[in-house]
């Protein structure tokens, strides 16, 4: 296993962390990760799948993976070269009507082993959209509070117009990072 | 340090990603300085023994708490600082016993091994008033004291910090001493021979004093020129210590200062020649140095060809207001390239380094791998061109496995810094897939996993790395490539990696045919299992066009003839399957690829073609069967006859000569076994010989052969045909090979119906005789097993039915029982143990299939003798020694109780029924098991069972069972003594008694009833009633005991039985004397000697005994104890009849 020791002093030096974005669909996973891409957002078909990007932020550098619409989030959680450090939940603020299914999603998602001290960061997206349940709203509506297995934090935010995104990933970024990574 | 990591790694196996977020904060830290207080206490106050265990305790409690930061080493940084004052305050204390501060060290190198020793030193404080104090110490260390090397390695980590202060080190000279900047360097090079870890912080200060401005101009000169000495001349670990320290130097020091002696010690390195036994362990510093000199003659810059993907800052992303065009720009100025003065030295050290991507070491490859990377990255895009030409070459068939790996590695360190220009791609990719498969037959074992892990590697690296239009032309490849891999390699970690390249590409290429669906069937946990890839996934993949020509192609080409046998069957069985998928294309390779390489002389292309034609040809029967064809048709004339062709040829006996041989007829037998039960058409000249093939050696695969060549081919011949097939194997199975017997028994127990009923009477009787113990076939539990398990299987196959023709009748059928029955009580010992286990397991078996058959179809035969013996047998056999046997009876019993329609005759049934839980029961204790039976021990009938069988459980050798087995018995007997229920007491006692009686003189069982004896005994259970059967009892053992000779163990059992029977009535006591007194001038010295201890101590014990005796008794105990019996007989017999006289007064003269 020579290799793999090789990786993890790669993943070391190089500070990479590797997040995955889930949710229900239409939730708007592709949408943010686009934004952060700096790609137009207004020309998005709802089945593009699965999307890897890496970007850079906080001298971190960052792979996204955009799960989406895909029955079995089973084969995402690790593969031989990565495992995972960070859940990014993407939540339909205005699809009241489907919140239960969100909670529940979410709730066996974080039974998982495999995803055991991964952190949680829950968008609330499309605030900017009128009759949008607020963040906290949704912690109440998600039972965020019943968490004590993963660090979590809840942020509204707006993919179209980019609103809160940074403040979120910057949240999520320094909380792995204080836990996996050795800060000279 | 690597050595370490690598065990680390491979006992962690791959799932060390992942594990670094177990941890939220370093919680122990005070226990951990408690722990480190109180080492120093224990080591000041000179331990006594006692002690030792605590201080054991708290080293190894010191090292579990570190030991978890290792993967999150930075959660200890918040107590860094603490910990350290307290380790140093422990080293600064004056007059302090130095074992006493070796502690503080080992407790320093603790923490460093986890957090990293530049980190510690930088924590560690750097006064100059530590500097002599240090020096001191250092210099009055000796470096060859290797179990010192924690204070050593300390003290230099110390040293490494301390040597930075910013002052000129003149001033710290005295007139008195040696120069301060001299006595540093003297240390440093006393510790660099060191064989310890302490030589990695010798090289490490060395490097960082020698880069220092003033130690520079003055030393370094003199310390290169010390080098080459040492490096002529001395051990190969001081030579590496000297490789890392100028490695360091040319490291740490500044590139322009350092060009004046990179050169020459260049042309050292290059000119030494070093034995291939140093080359192990100087090999890593030496490429280490080589690249860094490299680096020395190359001005930094970033390479301006290098290749680019746009912007990728998340932040600069989100401030823009409109999204921008995608730049993936490969900027072209190649105008500053080419006059960029290179060295020739560079040539030399790529070559070196180059050179180093072959080496064994992987280690060393990968620094060298590294090396090239940063080299290159200096480079003109020219000469990096030359550098990935050469990288190239290694991916030659001449070239070691190393040198692949070797390759991989720097392609894809080379791919990951943008160093592989996309007009690479087209020329590295053949290699990659080349690389892929790799795998090399080196004897019986193969290498290659690590290469096509490390392909899979740089596959990912270039998923990475790439823009996906630049990867566009090359999809289908790696696709194809990345597939095959993930569910046909060997080797688990190939397939996950593998898997793990193939998501990422499809995650950044997104391009790749059904890439999502494959890659979340085929993920990380669905390729762990191998059988589970080749039989379910590769059918998954299979269903697409794109991948199964490719798939198929893969598995006809490499892995039919892949060194592993496991693979070439499963090869075999997942061609089965892919055979349905596209019957026609298989025809084809069946006929070009398959068939004509059956016959091949090599032993694996032979062996794998034949099980894959087997089972092609049986899938494409199949075929034919669903769409309603004729088999002939289906294949039509050409491949009809060439699979005949076949088969007579691989039936040739040449092939299963010499090596190979045995899994040519496994092979062979496979062949045919698929052929019949697909119903191919074989001429009958060919069904002969095949059956003449596999009768040769019947064993498992072949019995399976024959008895689908048999079920195939034989239904509808004439009766003398069937009468002389079944002639082959009737006098087989009595043959005097047991061999023969094993395999034949079983063959005929599996054969159709339509066989066994020409002659069933003939059959079963030839099977009973197998199964019967003769003088000659003493030892032969094998074949007596089969022949058993065979019964069975005819009963199952023909049925039970008296009167119409055909079945098993009345009379046969108690032959049978007869047999069955007698089956248990096959105890056959042999070097490997109790092997009539196997028999008696088989028997219970085969006794619940033929009467629950019997049951169900004609329950009149059954009689209450039968079932009661058999009842009694099963149970006897539920509490013996062996826990297998004891949970199939167990089993057993409880499916007869519990049977549908209700067996006859039980006796006793609604209390066993109450007792006993329905099948399948699930005790997992021995302890379960002997409470469930001691319950059933209780009923009349079948308490003597139970107790035959526990006296083979108290009896036996074995502590844990004696104890699990004994308890519930002896309680059972106490609470009848507390209940005053000595009516069941005496039943329990006649039944031992009984029993004891009816195994005299049995060699087998007597040590057991003497042991058990002995136990119940002791126990004091009998207490109450023993008087009573004490005589009956010693008459037992006396008559056990003057029939024939006895072993020594029976004879020393014996004196303790005879001592317990001391204690019965008086009549007892005068016999028991006797035989102990005789026993005292036994011929066997030992058992004169235990006797004489044994009654001793039981004289001494005994509580009522008569007047007379005790009279006598402190002079019996006197000659007891006082007489040596080790004398000759003649000289010790006065000596009995002296004790006899005392013991039996109304007897002497």
């Amino acid at each position: 296993m020579v290799l793999l020791t090789i990786l993890k002093k790669l993943k070391q030096k190089e500070k990479e962390m590797r997040l995955l974005m889930l949710g229900l669909d239409n939730a708007g996973k592709t949408t943010i990760l686009k934004k952060f891409n700096g790609e137009d957002v207004h020309t998005i078909s709802p089945t593009l799948g699965f999307n890897i990007k890496t970007l850079e932020h906080q001298n971190y550098q960052l792979n996204i993976w955009d799960v989406g619409g895909q029955k079995s989030l089973r084969s995402y959680w690790r593969n031989y070269f990565e495992s995972t450090d960070g859940l990014v939940w993407v939540v339909d603020s205005i699809d009241r009507r489907r919140m239960e299914d969100c909670t529940k999603e979410l709730h066996s998602l974080l039974q998982e082993e495999r995803l055991a001290g991964a952190t949680l960061l829950v968008f609330a997206n499309k605030q900017d959209l009128p009759g949008s349940m607020t963040a906290d709203e949704i912690k109440e509506a998600l039972n965020l509070d019943s968490i004590e297995t993963h660090h979590w934090r809840i942020v509204g935010c707006s993919a179209m117009n980019g609103d809160n995104l940074l403040a979120g990933i910057d949240w999520l970024v320094e909380d792995i990072g204080a836990r996996i990574f050795t800060l000279e | 340090m690597t050595l370490e990591v690598a065990d680390e790694c491979a006992e962690k196996e791959v799932d060390v990603i992942g594990l670094g977020c177990s941890k939220e904060s370093f919680t122990e830290h005070l226990e951990v300085e408690k722990l480190i207080e109180e080492l120093r206490t224990s080591a000041q106050h000179q331990t006594s023994p006692t002690d030792i265990r605590l201080v054991e305790r708290n080293w190894q409690r010191f090292a579990f708490i570190l030991d978890q930061y290792q993967e999150q080493p930075h959660l200890i940084d918040s107590h860094l600082d603490g910990l350290l004052t307290q380790i140093i305050n422990i080293i600064r204390e004056e007059g302090l016993d130095l074992e006493v501060k070796h502690v503080a060290f080992r407790c320093l190198y603790f923490i460093s091994k986890v957090r990293g020793y530049k980190v510690v030193a930088r924590h560690l404080p750097h006064e100059t008033a530590d500097l002599e104090p240090l020096l001191n110490y250092l210099e009055n260390q000796d470096p060859g004291v290797q179990l010192k090397w924690e204070t050593h390695y300390g003290l230099l980590l110390w040293l490494s910090i301390v040597v930075k202060i910013p002052f000129h080190l003149q001033r710290f000279d005295t007139n008195t001493s040696e120069p301060i900047m001299e006595r540093i360097l003297n240390v440093c090079k006393k510790y660099l021979a060191g064989a310890t870890k302490a030589q990695d912080m010798a090289f490490y200060v060395s490097a960082i004093y020698l880069t220092r401005p003033d130690v520079k101009d003055s030393y370094l000169p003199g310390f290169i020129k010390w080098a080459h000495e040492i490096l002529t001349k001395e051990s190969a670990q001081f030579k590496k210590g000297v490789l890392s320290t100028l490695a360091g130097v040319f490291k740490h020091g500044q590139r322009e200062q350092m060009m004046e002696h990179a050169h020459d010690v260049l042309r050292t390195i290059l000119t030494i020649k070093f034995q291939p036994s140093e080359l192990l362990i100087v090999k890593k510093p030496l490429v280490k140095l080589t690249q860094r000199i490299g680096l020395i003659f190359l001005k930094p810059r970033v390479a301006s060809w290098r290749y680019q993907r746009g912007s990728r800052s998340l932040a600069a992303n989100l401030q823009q207001s409109q999204p921008v065009e995608m730049k993936t720009v490969t900027s072209v100025n190649d105008e500053d390239d080419d006059d960029y003065d290179v060295p020739e030295e560079i040539e030399e050290v790529l070559d070196e380094i180059l050179q180093a991507l072959r080496d064994k070491n992987r280690e060393v490859q990968y620094s060298a791998a590294k090396g090239i990377g940063r080299l290159t990255s200096r480079l003109s895009k020219n000469f990096a061109d030359q550098v990935i030409e050469s990288i190239m070459e290694l991916f030659s068939l001449r070239e070691s496995d190393m040198a692949w790996h070797g390759g991989c590695l720097s392609l894809a360190e080379l791919a990951r810094r943008g160093l592989l220009l996309p007009q690479r791609l087209s020329s590295v990719l053949p290699y990659v897939e080349q690389a892929m498969l790799y795998d090399e037959l080196r004897g019986n074992f193969s290498v290659g996993s690590a290469v096509r892990d490390a392909a899979c590697y740089l596959c990912w690296a270039l998923a990475r790395s790439y823009d996906p239009s630049l990867l566009q032309p090359f999809v289908h490849q790696l696709a194809k490539s990345l597939v095959i891999t993930t569910v046909f390699d060997r080797e688990v970690n190939c397939r996950r990696a593998a898997a793990s390249a193939f998501q990422e590409h499809v995650g950044r290429q997104g391009t790749f045919p059904h890439g999502i669906d494959i890659l979340t069937t085929c993920d990380y946990f669905a390729v762990g299992l191998r059988k589970n890839a080749y039989l379910q996934l590769s059918l998954f993949v299979a269903q697409y066009e794109e991948y199964r020509p490719h798939l198929v192609q893969h598995l006809v080409d490499r892995k039919i003839v892949h060194w592993d046998t496991v693979i070439r069957q499963l090869t075999s069985q997942a061609l089965h399957q892919m055979t349905f998928l596209d019957p026609e294309s298989m025809k084809v390779i069946l006929s070009n690829q398959i068939l004509p390489r059956c016959t091949n002389p090599e032993l694996y292309l032979r062996h794998g073609s034949i099980l894959a034609s087997g089972k092609v040809i049986n899938a494409l029967c199949q075929v034919a069967k669903d769409h309603q064809r004729r088999a002939a048709d289906e294949f039509g004339d050409a491949l009809m006859e060439s699979i005949i062709q076949i088969c007579i040829d691989i039936l040739e006996e040449r092939f299963w000569r010499s090596f190979g041989g045995d899994q040519m007829r496994v092979a062979v037998c496979h062949f045919i076994q698929d052929l019949s039960s697909g119903g191919f058409p074989l001429p009958d000249t060919v069904v002969d010989q095949c059956l003449a093939s596999a009768d040769s050696n019947v064993q498992q695969s072949a019995i399976r052969a024959v008895t689908a060549l048999i079920g195939e081919y034989f239904q509808h011949q004439p009766t003398e045909k069937l009468t002389s097939l079944l002639n082959n194997f009737l006098p087989e199975v009595t043959s005097n090979n047991q061999q023969a017997r094993v395999g034949n028994a079983l063959a005929l127990g599996s054969m159709p119906r339509f066989l066994l009923t020409v002659s069933l009477r003939e059959v079963i009787k030839q099977l009973c005789t197998c199964a019967l113990i003769t003088d000659k076939t003493l030892q032969w539990a094998e074949s007596r097993k089969n022949a058993l398990t065979a019964l069975s299987l005819v009963c199952t196959t023909v049925g039970i039915a008296p009167s119409s023709s055909g079945g098993v009748d009345q009379p046969t059928l108690a032959g049978i029982f007869r047999t069955l029955i007698d089956g248990l009580e096959d105890y056959t010992v042999d070097s490997r143990g109790d092997i009539g286990a196997i028999v008696r397991e088989s028997a219970m078996s085969s006794i619940q299939v033929v009467l629950v058959l019997t049951n169900t179809s004609q329950p009149e035969l059954l009689d209450a003798n039968l079932i009661r013996s058999v009842l009694h047998a099963v149970a006897k056999q539920s509490t013996e020694q062996i826990r297998r046997t004891r949970l199939l009876a167990t089993n057993v019993f409880s499916s007869l109780l519990y049977c549908d329609p209700t067996i006859p005759h039980i006796q006793q049934l609604e209390e066993l029924r109450s007792i006993i839980p329905p099948p399948p029961l699930d005790i997992s204790t021995e302890k379960e098991c002997f409470d469930l039976w001691m319950k059933v021990m209780r009923l009349d009938s079948y308490r003597k069972a139970v107790i035959t069988g526990l006296v083979s459980s108290i009896g036996s050798l074995t502590e844990s069972l004696v104890k699990s087995s004994s308890a519930p018995f002896m309680s059972y007997l106490r609470q009848l003594v507390a209940e005053s229920k000595l009516d069941e007491l005496n039943l329990v006692t006649r039944d031992i008694l009984d029993m004891f009686r009816e195994n005299l003189n049995s060699v087998r069982f007597m040590p057991y009833i003497f042991n058990f004896l002995d136990h119940l005994l002791s126990s004091g259970c009998l207490d109450s009633i023993f008087k009573s059967i004490s005589l009956s009892l010693l008459n037992l053992i006396r008559t056990e005991m003057t029939s024939g000779g006895k072993p020594l163990k029976l004879l020393i059992s014996s004196v303790d039985l005879y001592c317990h029977l001391l204690r019965g009535d008086q009549v007892t006591f005068d016999k028991s004397i006797i035989h102990l007194l005789n026993l005292l001038v036994n011929r066997f010295p030992r058992v004169r000697k235990i006797t004489a201890t044994k009654l001793y101590e039981t004289l001494l014990t005994l509580t009522d005994i008569s007047p007379s005796l005790a009279n006598h008794q402190d002079e019996i105990l006197a000659i007891l104890s006082d007489t040596d019996w080790d004398e000759d007989v003649e000289t010790l017999k006065p000596v009995k009849n002296q004790l006899r006289s005392l013991f039996i007064p109304t007897s002497s003269p």
